[in-house]
């Protein structure tokens, strides 16, 4: 029996349209059997698959073409139905409807890709486990000081704005004593000179404990890391560099490993070169062991070094359990100190969370912001997707009733709408990955300063299918059921030409309005969250600082450590230097002093008012900012003095001992006395009267509250406290763009010193603009948002009116003929906006009140519940809501009375 | 649709028409232009191009009847139309008028 191959009949019979099947498969067969007769069973069968092959590609690719060329509607008939076919469909529907595929996939594009840039930096930032081995189970131990303590009043004063540190005691206790952690190991981070080919470099060097890199579970790229070894106190010294450092500053010479490195006037061994550790920050250059003596347990001190602390939790340990041995240290701790006795002393905690929610707590509360924010701009497009679709599928009721009476099945009715979602999606999710993308790629740009792990931000496909998806979902069970569940096919339905004149409000006028309600909501929610960051970016810019950025100029110098041994050397260093500066024309004045504004360096000191009985405690002792600076200092940041004088070059040495405080020193510490004739010091041959009052300012950001400060004359104080425990600062004030004198700067400060090289050379305005970034960023993000929300809201309230008005027409011009004038036919259609959108802005509102303690962080000099903001929301949105009624009620007024009469 | 009408394949498969005379289906329409030409043609195509010069009203269809060698599957006749034979026509005449004197040289050329 000679029979063509089933398979190969079946495909046909399945691909070809019936008009033509019984033709080309009839004659199929006929050539067949005579091909089997002339070459054999098996040449033919092969023949006929090929013929198969050659007719199924043939129809598809011809009915592509038709479709999309041909006049001839006919031709349509022979439609191979497959899939690819569905896809034409689609696309020629669409194209036919153009503005709605274009709002649909604008939509789209901005609601998947700012999602799927939001979540890929949550993912990046918060979800992501830390790039090292078994990360959960790394930690971070700090030691939280009661808020009346000294030790922590000195900390807020103090260069760590994140107070997550240990106490030497506490660190030495923990060691000894654990049970629950594998190693504990300390980190101090500071800069350090190191002698390269190229010259001294100032690089970020830490100092760290030597199961450091062991602990993360880093593996060198040459030579090894640090042991256990280099932590005993008669090791040699041993320095690793940073790979970056190595290619950037030795050439990337393998032979380095081995030889000696002059880091801080001391000779190291280089042992070997790390890969990028991004812990405890990126960039760190050299990392050296720490030789630590742990102070036993015992009464407190008034200083004690703080440090950071990353532990590695046990297998077996748990973090509860690690958590409660905290506790007991801290116990144990405070039980040593006899002052704990009488109860005075509050105790201090221990706080151990991993590495991870160490990281990221900063940025926590912004970035589930973000995140609420895009899960509410996913919801907007999918909204307004819903209800383009439904105005869509409203539109087809006709078409539908039509073709349900004739009995199409459901199915095919949907199938086509399902292509047309399909394909919108598929396109909104394209466009949504280059938005997403392009964000992403910018990010490093636009991302505020304290985003920790930028760098593990990468583009996440989970989260452009999970937004494609989720708008997607969100729009289409709306947008398809009308269709599916289409009831009430009547006659009516059959012969009505008019919109929706079946007169009574069906489902899909219910729905219709919760949409739009829910737009408005989630807009007036968004809008919320917008205005408050916008405000406190407001609130932020108005702070005065405390100092004039424009047009000052600052840098650092790394003093070589050496200098400290010799009288006076930094002193004649920064006199020489200053003057040398003041030489350009271009300056008008220059100053330095041992920190700059926004450094966050600062040395918090305590000190004793002459005349006051000696505080009891500690908690009671005065404390400031000790601040040492040249005259022409405050002059040169633009400090102004309020009372009394500056410095002057006549307060030298030898002259009688000066001071300057600011305001918050007065209020806190002379509210009632004149400071001007008073003596403070801390300690004999260290006593200084107050000469002048200078105006508060910030030395870190804007947001943070201002510190006491003294400022004394860096002549009249030995190096140590001048300049040498900290790098200083110089700032110069120009008369044009400081950028102008950079060249200058650099090449006096080489000249003067080649040993000193100075870094971090910077605009103070940038150095001040740059800590808005953050908010800013937050700002610009929700605003996006919320402009997306506000439009897709508008878009609704408009279709919604627009449809109403479509449909209200014969009442409309009933009324008009009964004498109702413009006012109250455009009342009607206002009300109706106002109504919808009056009940959005209630739901919303309501939910960005109780969402607003999530932003509670990010806000500054608002309130996270703001009546005033709350109630310039509501009144923008109804203002929207008011203008996107305006179209349909003059559409609405233009109803001509007698038309209306004689439709109906 | 160019003025002239006729894309090659469907000029080929009306002259076919022509050479078979009366009614003729899609077997011996393919033989036609097979062994004629000598080179196989695409089955696709033919089929859609009898479609097209039906649709453009050159070609007329009938179903047959259903016959046992073809699985019991009915054949469509197809017939040229008056149309069909008037176009044969206007692209023969443009054909040749454009080949007039153009054998020489294309002779010359080849050589």
């Amino acid at each position: 029996v000679t029979r063509p191959p089933a398979l190969a009949m079946r495909w046909l019979e399945r691909s070809l349209h019936p008009d033509e099947r019984d033709e080309l498969i009839g004659d199929l067969q006929e050539q067949f059997e005579r091909r089997v007769a002339l070459e054999g069973q098996s040449q033919a069968r092969r023949w006929y698959w090929r013929q198969t092959f050659g007719l199924v590609w043939g129809f598809t690719r011809a009915r592509r073409d038709v479709i999309s060329t041909s006049h001839d509607r006919r031709l349509g008939r022979w439609a191979v139905s497959n899939v690819a076919l569905d896809w034409t469909y689609a696309w020629r529907s669409l194209r036919a409807s153009r503005s709605f595929a274009l709002v649909a996939v604008l939509t789209l594009t901005l609601g998947i890709g700012l999602s799927t840039a939001v979540f890929s930096l949550v993912e990046g930032v918060l979800l992501a486990p830390l790039p090292y081995p078994d990360p959960d189970r790394l930690l971070r131990l700090a030691e939280i000081a009661p808020p009346t303590n000294f030790q922590s009043r000195m900390a807020a004063m103090g260069d760590r704005a994140d107070r997550s540190s240990v106490s030497d005691v506490a660190i030495g206790a923990w060691i000894a004593t654990t049970r629950t952690l594998e190693s504990i190991t300390p980190i101090s981070t500071n800069g350090a000179n190191v002698r390269t080919p190229h010259g001294v470099e100032q690089v970020d060097g830490a100092e760290v404990g030597s199961a450091f890199f062991a602990m993360l579970g880093v593996r060198p790229v040459l030579g090894r890391l640090l042991v256990d070894a280099d932590g005993n106190g008669n090791a040699a010294p041993a320095a690793v560099l940073s790979e970056r450092f190595w290619r950037a500053s030795f050439d990337a010479r393998p032979d380095i490993v081995g030889s000696s490195v002059t880091i801080e006037d001391h000779a190291y061994t280089i042992v070997g070169i790390a890969p990028e550790v991004t812990f405890p920050e990126t960039g760190v250059a050299v990392w050296t062991a720490g030789h630590w003596q742990w102070p036993a347990i015992g009464p407190r001190r008034m200083f004690s070094v703080r440090l950071d602390v990353i532990a590695r939790l046990r297998r077996e340990s748990t973090l509860d359990q690690a958590r409660a041995e905290g506790a007991g240290v801290m116990k144990r701790i405070a039980l040593a100190d006899p002052a704990f006795a009488d109860g005075t002393v509050p105790i201090a905690t221990a706080r151990v969370r991993t590495l991870r929610d160490d990281l990221t707590a900063p940025v926590h509360g912004a970035l589930v912001t973000l995140m609420v924010g895009m899960v509410l701009v996913l919801a907007a497009a999918g909204v307004n997707l819903a209800s383009l679709l439904l105005a869509r599928s409203t539109a087809r009721r006709r078409e539908v009733a039509v073709r349900l009476a004739l009995g199409a099945a459901r199915w095919r009715l949907v199938r086509p709408l399902l292509f047309e979602q399909g394909l919108l999606a598929a396109s909104g999710a394209v466009a949504g990955a280059v938005v997403a993308w392009w964000i992403l790629r910018s990010l490093p740009l636009v991302a505020p300063p304290d985003l920790p792990r930028l760098s593990e931000i990468h583009f996440s496909v989970v989260s452009l299918v999970f937004a494609a998806g989720g708008s997607l979902a969100i729009g289409l069970i709306p947008g398809l059921w009308p269709t599916w569940h289409f009831r009430g096919v009547r006659l009516r339905h059959l012969v009505a030409t008019r919109v929706g004149d079946d007169g009574r409000v069906g489902s899909g006028d219910r729905t219709r309005r919760t949409l739009v309600v829910t737009q408005v909501a989630l807009a007036a929610t968004l809008l919320v969250g917008a205005a408050l960051i916008g405000r406190t970016l407001v609130a932020l810019l108005e702070v005065n600082p405390g100092y004039d950025p424009r047009g000052v100029l600052t840098f650092q110098v790394a003093l070589p450590d050496g200098w400290g041994r010799q009288a006076g050397r930094e002193g004649r260093f920064f006199d020489g230097l200053i003057a040398r500066l003041e030489q350009n024309p271009d300056v008008a004045v220059a100053g330095a002093s041992a920190t700059l504004p926004l450094l966050q360096v600062g040395f918090a000191g305590s000190f004793a008012i002459v005349g006051r009985p000696k505080p009891q405690t500690p908690d009671e002792t005065p404390v400031a900012i000790r601040n040492a600076i040249t005259p022409g200092y405050l002059k040169a940041v633009g400090t102004h003095i309020l009372r009394g004088r500056d410095f002057t070059s006549s307060d030298s040495n030898t002259a009688e001992k000066v001071a300057i405080v600011d305001e918050a020193l007065v209020q806190a510490y002379f509210p009632a006395e004149d400071p001007l004739g008073q003596h403070i010091g801390w300690s004999a041959g260290r006593v200084f009267t107050v000469v002048g009052v200078a105006e508060s300012a910030h030395q870190g950001p804007v947001s943070t509250p201002v510190q006491p400060t003294l400022y004394m004359a860096a002549a009249q104080l030995p190096d140590i406290l001048a300049f040498n425990a900290y790098t200083g600062g110089v700032a110069v004030r120009t008369k044009s763009d400081p950028i102008n004198v950079v060249p200058f700067v650099r090449t006096a400060a080489r000249e003067l010193e080649p040993d000193a090289p100075i870094y971090n050379v910077m605009r103070l305005e940038d150095r001040l603009n740059r800590t808005f970034t953050g908010p800013r960023f937050y700002a610009i993000a929700l605003g996006l948002f919320a402009i997306l929300a506000l439009s897709t809201a508008i878009l609704g309230v408009y279709g919604v009116l627009a449809y109403l008005v479509e449909r209200r027409r014969v009442e409309f011009g009933v009324r008009r003929a009964l004498g109702a004038g413009e006012r109250q036919i455009g009342w009607l259609v206002l009300s109706e906006s106002l109504r919808l959108s009056g009940a959005g802005l209630g739901v919303g509102l309501a939910a960005a009140a109780s969402a607003a303690g999530l932003m509670r962080s990010l806000l500054f000099g608002v309130r996270p519940v703001d009546p005033l903001t709350f109630a310039g929301a509501a009144g923008l949105i109804l203002l929207v809501a008011a203008g996107a009624a305006w179209y349909p009620s003059r559409r609405a007024l233009r109803v001509d009375p007698s038309e209306a009469l004689r439709m109906e | 649709m160019s003025r002239f009408g006729l894309g090659d394949l469907e000029h080929l498969v009306l002259l076919a028409f022509v050479r078979l005379g009366d009614e003729s289906y899609g077997v011996p329409i393919l033989d036609e232009i097979t062994t004629r030409t000598g080179r196989p043609v695409s089955r696709a195509a033919v089929y859609i191009a009898l479609r097209r010069l039906e649709a453009k009203g050159l070609l007329r269809s009938r179903l047959g009847e259903a016959t046992p060698e073809r699985g019991g599957r009915a054949k469509r006749y197809f017939r040229i139309t008056r149309a069909g034979l008037r176009q044969l026509h206007v692209s023969r005449e443009a054909l040749v008028k454009m080949w007039d004197h153009i054998d020489a040289r294309l002779e010359r050329g080849r050589s």
